[in-house]
């Protein structure tokens, strides 16, 4: 299946919008952006890539075409990294790409990434649901312009096409005062063809819940950080459904953003069919693991599968610890002279420590 | 290294516990779920590794356990506190909430047998540091609008209010009374509260934090206000003559108050044992059981089975509980007629509003078949609430009681219907005019709260699929009783018109 992706990232609101600057939105739009240029990753063409961020940073080498004037996307409005994206510009590329996919002929996906600031709205009465929303460049909370509300996008989508679509949305979910009206969606409401089969929406946060950024090492999103860590090397039986996706970073972000909450919500258009967002071989150094053991623990230890079998020899602990590479998963470390063990996660992409 | 792929043959077993109430899930390594269900639980499991989550009340715990061949191991969780209004004495919690409980329980620590009833009304802060008395802006009104006068009040505040705690102590007669005060987003609110014969109500309240947006300028700017948060409310009872402990039965007030507001859904099976262990005699705790079955659009073709089954177990809760309570009045209503009754004993009967969100929407839904209202002008206010605030029932504080009621035995429901598909082909034409080529600005619509919000309900019910009157789907997905719909639809209609005249 042939794929192209939309991904945004925006670090620096104007000031009018009331919202404050981010650190990680930019760094998460590239690394998002890097694996789903990778042909073991979202395999999507450099052409069929429309990249955003604001402000304008050094990307890396694999992604340099896109800060120049010459780079791809055949489609307006073209991307200006000095300006930040507007509502029109999002709405516009996103449903630009939305035909593109479903008019191609052959089955395709579509990624739509969002990192930025969020809302939630929340409309008056009972009977329509509340609407998370990303916050655009021009965000004015005055009258609601500048928001574009993530449920209606997916649904427009969904109703224009391509075969399956994956939108992933790392930003807030905070709830706005119920004087800001829910905003519209300026896309076409009917289509003539209803091409979707499938589709997965990943949200940073349950509704009214913050996204938190982590500032480990370089600033991002935990949401992303944890999602981008899985597509590239969280893998059951070869292939990575959105159900394990779901397990993996909400256990990732949990870790990440620990003593605050953060549960990220993750949802498919069939519960029942499972929707397999990533296959084939894991990439990417793998995360290492770090124990320490006290003296008393000292010789061999075994390291057990999630499945409470034994992994290769017994390793030794050098220096009261051990560190290996290992695939993320869960796992025992059980020291076979007195019995004790340890249970943990290890998911990276940051090393994981533990102390037996 | 590679992990293995099949199951471990060899199995052990895994007993999980906490307190009553909490929910359980246990996934696999894989992530997938393979149980859930109310503590306690034992599971014969594969060897290996497992993640237990406790939760209830919306909050959660989450663990790594390890499942040895031919060994038990028992596993508890959920032992945290639910950080609604009612303070815990858990070692989880912080500090505060445990001196805050504290003083709470030193409250309640005299009885008094010579009152016919009591209200205890306790606000606290978790720590939002307010700046005045927590309690300034309370007042218990009765059924005539007379205020009640406290027996006890704290001291003012502010840095000497260490605790971050208000209580109001009301001895009073048996009955409905209403409560008022400043919520964080600065409207004034008012809620239902009944005072049951020989128990104390305790209403506990949390003071907290919103954002409002305010108009600076050529920009806005959001800033923080301090109040009352409607939807964290926790209202229990006790026996006047007893020292309660009130720890357990308000966290089960908490878990299923929760349920309520966030429509979870939840098994009737799940719900009667929770009562039944915990031999709660408390009507509230019944009220809140007996909404949580009930907590279903009664025009949606699609329950009807579904309700008949909870409407008998309905009944067996409020057995025997006070029907002079609104919510019992309402509860029980809905049950019989989604047994098939007329409802005709309750004519006239719901003289005030009741306390939770849902008993007024089945109020409302039924006051389409039954007229089940008494003349109350607070109805009228009652049904144009925009703002809801579940599971209670609030509304603006009666200073602009809207309108007077009217009850008419006649039910023309034809008249309602029409409106309804009218309504929502206007707005939906409103809304495609509004709908512009993505290059050019889009129009912005300005109508008011109400009228959007039956716009919004109008379109939903005409292209519902779920069968059922249309006319009680509005009630029930609006609020609105039967004798105002018919005003507030034409009101709508007419806003939208104007609209639609001023975009030609």
């Amino acid at each position: 299946m042939t794929a192209r992706a939309l991904v945004i990232g925006i670090n620096d609101y104007p000031l009018a919008s009331g919202q404050k600057q981010l650190g990680g939105a930019v760094a998460d739009a590239i690394d998002f952006a890097q694996w789903a240029l990778e042909p073991t990753g979202g395999a999507v063409t450099a052409n069929d890539l429309y990249f955003w961020i604001h402000a304008p940073v050094a990307l890396p080498p694999t992604m340099a075409l896109y800060a120049t004037p010459d780079r791809p996307w055949p489609r307006e409005p073209k991307p200006d990294f000095s300006n930040v994206p507007l509502r029109s510009d999002i709405v516009r590329a996103a449903s630009s790409a939305a035909l593109l996919a479903a008019d191609s002929g052959v089955p395709e996906r579509l990624y739509v990434f969002l990192a930025g600031h969020g809302v939630l709205t929340v409309p008056p009465g009972y009977s329509a649901d509340p609407q998370s929303c990303f916050v655009a460049g021009d965000f004015d909370a005055g009258d609601a312009m500048g928001l574009i509300p993530l449920d209606d996008l997916r649904r427009a989508i969904e109703r224009t096409g391509p075969a399956e679509s994956v939108l992933i949305f790392d930003c807030c979910r905070n709830e706005l005062p119920p004087t800001i009206e829910a905003p519209s969606l300026d896309l076409p409401k009917y289509s003539p063809n209803e091409l979707n089969e499938q589709w997965m929406v990943g949200k940073a946060a349950q509704e009214k819940q913050i996204a938190y950024e982590t500032t480990s090492g370089q600033t991002r999103g935990a949401f992303t950080k944890m999602l981008v860590q899985a597509l590239r090397q969280y893998r059951v039986d070869n292939e990575l459904t959105s159900d394990a996706l779901k397990g993996f970073v909400r256990a990732g972000v949990k870790k990440m953003v620990d003593p605050k909450s953060q549960v990220p919500a993750i949802t498919t258009k069939h519960d029942l069919v499972p929707f397999v967002v990533a296959q084939g071989p894991v990439s990417g150094d793998l995360p290492e693991l770090r124990v320490s053991f006290p003296p008393e623990v000292a010789g061999e230890i075994h390291l057990l599968d999630a499945n409470d079998r034994q992994l290769g020899g017994a390793i030794p602990i050098t220096d009261s610890q051990v560190v290996m590479p290992l695939e993320p998963g869960q796992y025992t470390f059980k020291h076979p002279a007195s019995g004790a063990s340890i249970s943990f996660f290890h998911l990276g992409p940051e090393p994981t420590v533990e102390t037996f | 290294m590679r992990p293995s792929k099949t199951p471990n043959h060899k199995t052990g077993t895994l007993l999980i516990d906490g307190p009553l109430g909490v929910e359980w899930l246990v996934e696999d390594a894989r992530f997938q779920s393979i149980g859930m269900g109310v503590v306690p639980a034992t599971l014969e499991l594969s060897a290996g590794l497992y993640t237990v989550t406790w939760s209830a009340a919306g909050r959660s715990e989450e663990r790594l356990v390890r499942v040895i061949a031919s060994e038990e191991i028992e596993e508890r969780g959920g032992d945290f506190s639910l950080g609604g209004a009612a303070p815990s004495n858990l070692p989880s919690a912080s500090k505060l909430e445990r001196d805050q409980f504290a003083a709470v329980a030193k409250a309640l620590e005299t009885p008094s047998p010579s009152a016919e009833s009591e209200i205890l009304v306790l606000v606290r802060s978790a720590n939002d540091r307010p700046s005045s008395d927590l309690g300034r802006s309370l007042r218990l009104y009765d059924h005539d609008g007379e205020a009640m006068r406290s027996k006890s009040r704290t001291r003012k505040s502010g840095a000497r209010n260490a605790l971050q705690f208000a209580v109001r102590n009301y001895s009073i007669p048996t009955g409905n009374y209403v409560l008022r005060y400043e919520a964080s987003d600065r409207r004034t609110l008012e809620q239902s509260v009944y005072a049951f014969p020989g128990r104390r109500t305790i209403v506990f309240l949390k003071y907290g934090t919103s954002v409002i947006a305010q108009s600076a300028g050529s920009s806005t700017q959001f800033r923080r206000r301090r109040g009352i948060d409607p939807s964290q409310t926790t209202v229990l009872s006790t026996d006047l003559t007893s020292h309660p402990d009130i720890e357990y039965t308000s966290r089960l007030a908490d878990i299923l108050l929760h349920k309520l507001a966030t429509h979870e859904p939840v098994l009737e099976s799940v719900v009667s044992e929770l009562i039944q262990e915990s031999g709660d005699d408390d009507p509230y705790i019944k009220i809140y059981a007996a909404a949580l079955l009930l907590n279903v659009n009664p025009a949606d073709e699609g329950v009807k089975s579904k309700l008949e089954r909870s409407a008998e177990r309905t009944l067996k809760f409020l057995d025997g509980v006070e029907t002079s309570c609104p919510d019992v009045l309402c509860l029980k209503c809905a049950a019989e007629v989604s047994l098939g009754g007329t409802g005709r004993d309750w004519i006239g009967q719901l003289a005030t509003p009741p306390m939770l969100d849902i008993s007024w929407r089945w109020a409302a839904a039924l006051s389409v078949s039954v007229p089940l209202l008494a003349d109350n002008p607070i109805f009228a206010t009652v049904s144009r609430v925009t703002q809801p605030t579940p599971p209670w029932l609030t509304w603006p504080a009666r200073a602009l009681a809207y309108g007077e009621s009217r009850q008419s035995l006649l039910r023309p429901k034809g008249a309602v219907d029409d409106l309804v598909s009218a309504l929502a082909e206007k707005a939906a034409s409103l809304q495609e005019r509004s709908q512009t080529d993505p290059d050019r600005p889009t129009r912005r619509l300005k109508i008011s709260s109400s009228t959007a919000k039956f716009a919004n309900a109008a379109i939903s019910v005409s292209g519902s699929r779920s069968g059922g009157n249309i006319a009680q789907q509005l009630a029930f997905s609006t609020g609105s009783t039967f004798d105002s719909l018919t005003e507030q639809l034409e009101d709508a209609l007419s806003e939208i018109s104007e609209q639609i005249e001023s975009n030609d």
